[in-house]
C-alpha cells in the first residue's frame, strides 16, 4: 500500500524547490527536467497513498454496494436467485407512477413535527442552562444522556412505556385521569407517539449543540444589554437567536432529511404496523416480504434523491456553514 | 409414548382413507411396513465430520434440546465429531438473502420465500417421489417434477387450540365447528366472560402468517391454492380466500379481539390461554403441547386447552388441513452431504422430535399423535392439500409477489386487522385484494 | 410587584428542568424498578411502585446467564478495540491528506466522504450483504469490523477540525530536517492528534456499542451475539417476562451511563465537532 512511495518522499511540497546550479547544460537540462517531473509525480502520488487505505474501503464498503444498488434497481431480482432480469427504467417507472408508494412520507409529518417539538424544547434549555442555574452540570448531563442509549434498550423501555397499564397509563391515573388511549394500538395516536420517543431520544442532541452555539456567544455582548436596560425576552430575541440562528437552521434541515428516512424507533417498536410503516420500512419490507429487491432498490435510490435534494437546499442557503466542506 | 391407540388407529385409517381419495399418494400404504435402520442405506463412506444446521427455533437450541439430538445423532455415527447449529430469529428474511451465497449449512429449514422453480438451484434432492413416497408423507410441497428438495420436519393439521374452561363459563356447550357457530361462541365468551375471544397475536405477527395453511379447510377444498391461481376474485363472496379472511376480518370487526393488537406477545398468548384470559387462537395442532405445558406451568390444568377444526362453511360438516410444517432441505453445495442426508432422517425417524412437538410424523408408518383425537371425535374429515401441477409450480408465488399482497406474511394480515379495526366494510376491503390479485394474474400469468 | 414576577419566572424555569428531568428519567427508573421485581411481584404491582428488596438481583442473573450477556460484552469488547483501531487510523489518514496537500481531486473525495455520510445505510445492507460474503467475513466479527471501521465520516471530520489548529509550520519544520511525509504522520500529526482522538474513540465508540442492525444482519450465529442482539433476542424466549427484558435493558445501559459519568465534557465536544458537518 504505497508506503516505498512514501518514503521516497522526502521532498517539501510547499513552496517550489529553487533551481540549483547555474547556467545547466541543454543535457543537464533535460535531465533536471524529468527529475522534476519525477519529483512532481511522487508529489502528485503522495496524497493517494494516504488515501488508499481510506479510499479503498469508501469505494469497497459505500460506492461499490451503492452502484450494485444502481444496477439491481434496473432488475427485477427477488434477491434469492442467482440471476435477474434486466427490466430497463420499469421500476422507476413504477416509482413515477404510483402514488401508493408515497403515501407512507405522510408519516414522516409526525416525525417532522416531532423534531420542531423537538428543537423548540432544545433550544429553551439550552438557554436557561447557559445562566446561572443550580446544578446546572447535573440537569445538562440529565437532559442530554437519553441520546447515548441503545436503541433496543430504548425500543423495550417506551414498550414498557406505552402497553396497558405501563408506565404512562399508571402516571396519568395517578394524576387522576382514567381511561387512557391505546398509545399504540390507535392508528391515530401511534404515529404520535412514536414520534414522541423519537423526540425524547434525540433532544438532548440539539440540545448540546444549540449550548455549544450560545456559549460562543461574546459575552460583552449580554452586558451591553444589560446596561440598555434589556430584559430576558430581549436577550433571547436579539442576542441569543440570531447567535444560534445558523445551528438551528441547520438542525430543522437535518430534521428534514432524518424525517424521511426514520426507520430505526419504528421498525424496533412496531415493525411498522398498524399503520407506522415509514418510506424506509416500506423498501425493506418490498425486499423482504414481498421479494422485490429490484423495486426496493430503485425505492432507495429515491429516498436517497430526496435527501440529497434537501442537503442540496441547506448547503445553497448556508454555503459557509463551520465546516467548510469546499 | 402416551398414544391413545384406539382414536389413533381410527385416525390412521381414516387419514389413509382421505389420501386415497385424493388420489395422487399412489401406491405406497405404509402404514403396516417397519422402517429399515436409517443408516442402512446411507451412502458408502458413512456420515462423519461436521455438519452445520440451520434452523429457524431459536428457543430449541436455547434451551439445549437441539444439541441433545446432536448427542443422539453421534452416539449413533460416532464419526460425525460436530453438529453445529445456528439459529437465527428473523428466519425469513435473513436465510432467503444467504441462499445465493451458497452460505447456508448443510442442512437448513427451508426459509419462506423461495419459490419452488429456485429449489433446485440450492437444493440436493433426497431422491424421486416413487422411492421417496414409500417411506415418507408431505413430500409435495417442496417436490419439482419426480425430484423430491424437501422433507417435511413433522405434520399439522389445521384448526384452533381453545380453553375449554372459559367456553363452559360462557354457556357455549356444543363445540362450535360451523363458522355461524363459532362466531356466535366468540360473542358468548364476550358477553359471559371477563376473556378475549380471540388473540391475533399482531405483534409477532407470524401466526397471522400461518394462517394461510388454512385456505380451502372451510370448504374442504383441498385445490384451493391451485383454484386461486385461476381465479380473479378469490375474495369474492364464498370464494375460498374469503372464507379464510373473513374469521379474521369479523371477528376483529365485531370487537371479538384482544383491544390493543400492538402490545401483544406470543409467549404471553401461552398463558394467557392457559389461566382463561384468552378463549381461543387460531393455530395448528402444533401450538396444543405448547398450550398445555404453559397452562400447567401458570397453575392451571393442561386438560382445559382443547382443539377445534377451523370453522367450516357450513353447519353439519367441518374439515383440516394436514401438511408439512417446515421443511429439511440439504445445501446442493454441501460437503457433507452423506451425513446432512443422514441427520434429516435421524431427525425425522428417531430424534422424538416429533412427538414431543406433537406433529403428525413424516413417517407413513407412524400412528397419528393423540393430540388430534379431539378432531376424530368431532367428525372432521382430514385432507392434504393438493400440489401445484407440474410446471405450475412457482406459479402462486409468482402472482403473489406481482401483485404485491404477500398471502403468506404477517404485514398483508396486519393491515386487514388495521382496516377492520377502523370499520372498513369488509367487502370494500376484500375487493381491494381482488383487484391487486388480479392485476398480479395479468401480470405474472 | 417585580421581584415577585423573577421569583415567579425562577419558579417556572426550575420547575421546567424538573419536569425535565423527571421525563427523562422516569421511563429509564421505572425499568429500573420492573428489573427488581420477582415475578410475582411484577404481576401484583404497579409499574411505579418500588420494588421490595432492592437487592434482588436475579432477574440480573437470569438475563446474563440464560441471555448469553456475557458473550455479548466478550463480542461487542473484541469488536470495539479492533475497529476502534482500525478507524482511527483509517479516519486520521484520509483526514491528513485532506489537510495537508493540495491536490486535484481533492474536493471530489470531500464530496465522496460528505456523500456517504448522507446515505441511508439500512438500505444499502442488501447491496453490501453480497460484498460482505464474497470477502468471506459474513457470520464472522470481521464483518462488523470491517463496516465499523470503513463507514466512518464523522470522526474524519472531527480529525479534519483538529488538525486545522495544528500549525502547517511543524510539518515545515521537519520536512526542512529530512522527515518524510510518513514520518510527519505518524510522529507528529497523530501524537499533537491525540485529544481529538480520544474525542473520536468516545462518539464512535458509543455508535459501535449502540449498533443494531449491522451485527443482527451480518453475525447471525448465536455465539457472535453482541450486545444489541443479545438484547433483542430476549423478545422471543422471555416476551412474556418484563421482569427479565428490563433486566437485560439496564445491563446495557449501565455501561454507557458509567463511560458518561466519567468522560461527559470529551462526549460534548465529540458531539459537536461531529453533529454538525
Amino acid at each position: 500500500m504505497g508506503e516505498i512511495s512514501l518514503r521516497t518522499d522526502n521532498t517539501p511540497t510547499v513552496k517550489p524547490v529553487p533551481p540549483r546550479g547555474r547556467a545547466p547544460w541543454p543535457r543537464r537540462v533535460v535531465s533536471r527536467c524529468r527529475a522534476i517531473s519525477r519529483r512532481r509525480l511522487v508529489r502528485m502520488i503522495t496524497p493517494w497513498a494516504f488515501l488508499a487505505l481510506p479510499l479503498g474501503l469508501l469505494i469497497l464498503l459505500t460506492y461499490l454496494p451503492a452502484y450494485n444498488l444502481i444496477r439491481y434497481s434496473l432488475t427485477d431480482w427477488d434477491g434469492i436467485d442467482p440471476t435477474m432480469n434486466w427490466v430497463g427504467l420499469a421500476n422507476y417507472q413504477r416509482m413515477a407512477t404510483d402514488p401508493a408508494l408515497y403515501r407512507v412520507l405522510f408519516v414522516s409529518l409526525f416525525y417532522l413535527v416531532g423534531a420542531v417539538v423537538q428543537i423548540a424544547i432544545a433550544l429553551y434549555f439550552a438557554t436557561i442552562l447557559s445562566f446561572k442555574v443550580f446544578a446546572k452540570n447535573v440537569f445538562k448531563g440529565i437532559l442530554f444522556f437519553p441520546y447515548l442509549i441503545n436503541g433496543v434498550a430504548i425500543g423495550y423501555v417506551f414498550l414498557y412505556l406505552f402497553r396497558k397499564d405501563g408506565t404512562l397509563d399508571t402516571t396519568l391515573a395517578f394524576f387522576g385521569l382514567q381511561d387512557p388511549p391505546q398509545w399504540l394500538g390507535d392508528p391515530k395516536l401511534i404515529n404520535a407517539s412514536l414520534a414522541g420517543t423519537s423526540v425524547w431520544r434525540f433532544t438532548g442532541m440539539n440540545f448540546v449543540l444549540f449550548l455549544g452555539a450560545i456559549q460562543s456567544i461574546p459575552g460583552d455582548l449580554y452586558e451591553a444589554a444589560e446596561l440598555d436596560g434589556a430584559n430576558s425576552w430581549h436577550r433571547f430575541w436579539h442576542i441569543i437567536l440570531p447567535g444560534v440562528r445558523r445551528v438551528v437552521a441547520l438542525s430543522f434541515i437535518l430534521a428534514i432529511s432524518g424525517a424521511l428516512a426514520v426507520f430505526e424507533i419504528p421498525y424496533v417498536m412496531t415493525g411498522g404496523a398498524n399503520g407506522s410503516k415509514t418510506f424506509a420500512i416500506q423498501a425493506v419490507e418490498m425486499a423482504f416480504t414481498h421479494r422485490k429487491v429490484g423495486l426496493a432498490s430503485a425505492m432507495a435510490l429515491v429516498l436517497l434523491a430526496m435527501v440529497l435534494l434537501v442537503t442540496w437546499v441547506q448547503r445553497r442557503f448556508f454555503p459557509d456553514e463551520r465546516v467548510e466542506l469546499t | 409414548m402416551k398414544t391413545k391407540w384406539p382414536a389413533a388407529v381410527a385416525m390412521g385409517a381414516l387419514v389413509s382413507l382421505v389420501l386415497a381419495a385424493c388420489g395422487d399418494n399412489g401406491d405406497g400404504d405404509g402404514s403396516g411396513t417397519s422402517s429399515p435402520p436409517a443408516g442402512a442405506d446411507a451412502p458408502a463412506g458413512g456420515p462423519a465430520g461436521e455438519l452445520k444446521v440451520l434452523t429457524h427455533r431459536t428457543d430449541l437450541d436455547q434451551d439445549g434440546t437441539l444439541q441433545g439430538y446432536a448427542d443422539k445423532f453421534m452416539a449413533k455415527y460416532p464419526e460425525v465429531t460436530k453438529v453445529e447449529f445456528e439459529s437465527i430469529t428473523a428466519y425469513d428474511d435473513d436465510v432467503p438473502l444467504r441462499l445465493s451465497t451458497g452460505d447456508f449449512g448443510d442442512v437448513l429449514s427451508i426459509p419462506n420465500g423461495v419459490t419452488n422453480d429456485q429449489l433446485a438451484q440450492f437444493f440436493e434432492p433426497f431422491g424421486t417421489k416413487a422411492e421417496l413416497s414409500a417411506k415418507y408423507q408431505f413430500l409435495d410441497s417442496f417436490s419439482v417434477g419426480d425430484q423430491v428438495y424437501g422433507l417435511a420436519q413433522g405434520g399439522i393439521a389445521t384448526g384452533v387450540v381453545y380453553n375449554k374452561k372459559v367456553f363452559a363459563d360462557a354457556g357455549v356447550t356444543q363445540p362450535p365447528t360451523s363458522y355461524d357457530d363459532f362466531l356466535a361462541a366468540l360473542q358468548a365468551v364476550k358477553d359471559n366472560t371477563d376473556a378475549v375471544p380471540l388473540y391475533t397475536n399482531y405483534k409477532d405477527g407470524w401466526p397471522l402468517g400461518d394462517l394461510q395453511r388454512n385456505m380451502g379447510v372451510a370448504k374442504g377444498n383441498a385445490d384451493a391454492k391451485n383454484d386461486m391461481t385461476a381465479n380473479d376474485a378469490p375474495w369474492a363472496e364464498d370464494g375460498d380466500a374469503y372464507w379464510l379472511d373473513s374469521l379474521l376480518y369479523d371477528a376483529v370487526d365485531k370487537g371479538l379481539t384482544e383491544d390493543d393488537p400492538t402490545t401483544t406477545n406470543w409467549e404471553e398468548s401461552k398463558t394467557l390461554l392457559g389461566t382463561g384470559k384468552v378463549a381461543t387462537l387460531v393455530l395448528q395442532s402444533w401450538a396444543i403441547s405448547q398450550m398445555q405445558a404453559a397452562a400447567t406451568d401458570a397453575g392451571a390444568s393442561a386438560d382445559d386447552i382443547g382443539f377445534l377444526p377451523v370453522p367450516s362453511a357450513t353447519a353439519g360438516a367441518s374439515f383440516a388441513a394436514v401438511l408439512g410444517d417446515r421443511y429439511y432441505a440439504m445445501n446442493a453445495k454441501s460437503e457433507n452431504k452423506a451425513t446432512a442426508k443422514a441427520w434429516v432422517e435421524f431427525m425425522i425417524e428417531e430424534s422424538g422430535y416429533d412427538a414431543k412437538e406433537g406433529f403428525v410424523s413424516t413417517l407413513k408408518s407412524a400412528p397419528l399423535p393423540s393430540n388430534l383425537s379431539a378432531l376424530s371425535y368431532l367428525g372432521t374429515e382430514l385432507f392434504e392439500p393438493t400440489a401445484a401441477p407440474a410446471g405450475a409450480e412457482g406459479l402462486f408465488d409468482a402472482i403473489d409477489t406481482a401483485a404485491e399482497i404477500g398471502f403468506s406474511s404477517a404485514p398483508y394480515r396486519q393491515a386487514l386487522i388495521d382496516q377492520a379495526r377502523q370499520h372498513v366494510a369488509k367487502a370494500e376491503a376484500f375487493s381491494a385484494l381482488n383487484a391487486k390479485w388480479a392485476a398480479g394474474r395479468a401480470a405474472a400469468g | 410587584m417585580k421581584t415577585a414576577l423573577r421569583l415567579g419566572a425562577k419558579g417556572a424555569k426550575y420547575a421546567s428542568l424538573l419536569i425535565a428531568a423527571v421525563v427523562c428519567v422516569g421511563p429509564l427508573t421505572v425499568v429500573l424498578f420492573a428489573s427488581l421485581k420477582t415475578k410475582q411481584e411484577y404481576a401484583a404491582s404497579g409499574p411505579l411502585d418500588p420494588p421490595t428488596n432492592w437487592f434482588n438481583f436475579a432477574n440480573f442473573a437470569t438475563a446474563f446467564t440464560n441471555g448469553q450477556m456475557l458473550q455479548g460484552f466478550v463480542n461487542t469488547a473484541i469488536i470495539l478495540a479492533i475497529s476502534l483501531t482500525g478507524a482511527i487510523f483509517v479516519g486520521t489518514l484520509a483526514a491528513y491528506a485532506l489537510d495537508r496537500f493540495n491536490f486535484a481531486g481533492r474536493k471530489l473525495v470531500y464530496g465522496a466522504f460528505l456523500l456517504a455520510s448522507l446515505i441511508p445505510s439500512v438500505l444499502m445492507q442488501v447491496a453490501t450483504f453480497h460484498i460482505i460474503y464474497r470477502l468471506g467475513l459474513f457470520n464472522t466479527r470481521g464483518a462488523a469490523i470491517l463496516l465499523f471501521m470503513g463507514t466512518d465520516v464523522i470522526s474524519i471530520y472531527i480529525f479534519l477540525q483538529f488538525m486545522a489548529s495544528i500549525p502547517v509550520s511543524l510539518d515545515e519544520a521537519a520536512m526542512i530536517d529530512g522527515a518524510s511525509r510518513w514520518t510527519i504522520y505518524w510522529r507528529i500529526i497523530l501524537p499533537l492528534l491525540r485529544p481529538a482522538i480520544a474525542t473520536a474513540v468516545i462518539i464512535k465508540g458509543i455508535a459501535i456499542y449502540n449498533e443494531f442492525y449491522i451485527p443482527f444482519l451480518y453475525m447471525p450465529a448465536r455465539d457472535l451475539g453482541v450486545i444489541s442482539t443479545s438484547l433483542y433476542r430476549f423478545k422471543g424466549p422471555y416476551g412474556a417476562q418484563w421482569e427479565v427484558i428490563a433486566a437485560g435493558t439496564i445491563v446495557v445501559i449501565v455501561p454507557t451511563l458509567v463511560l458518561f459519568l466519567f468522560l461527559q465534557r470529551h462526549i460534548y465536544r465529540g458531539l459537536v465537532a461531529g453533529a454538525v458537518k
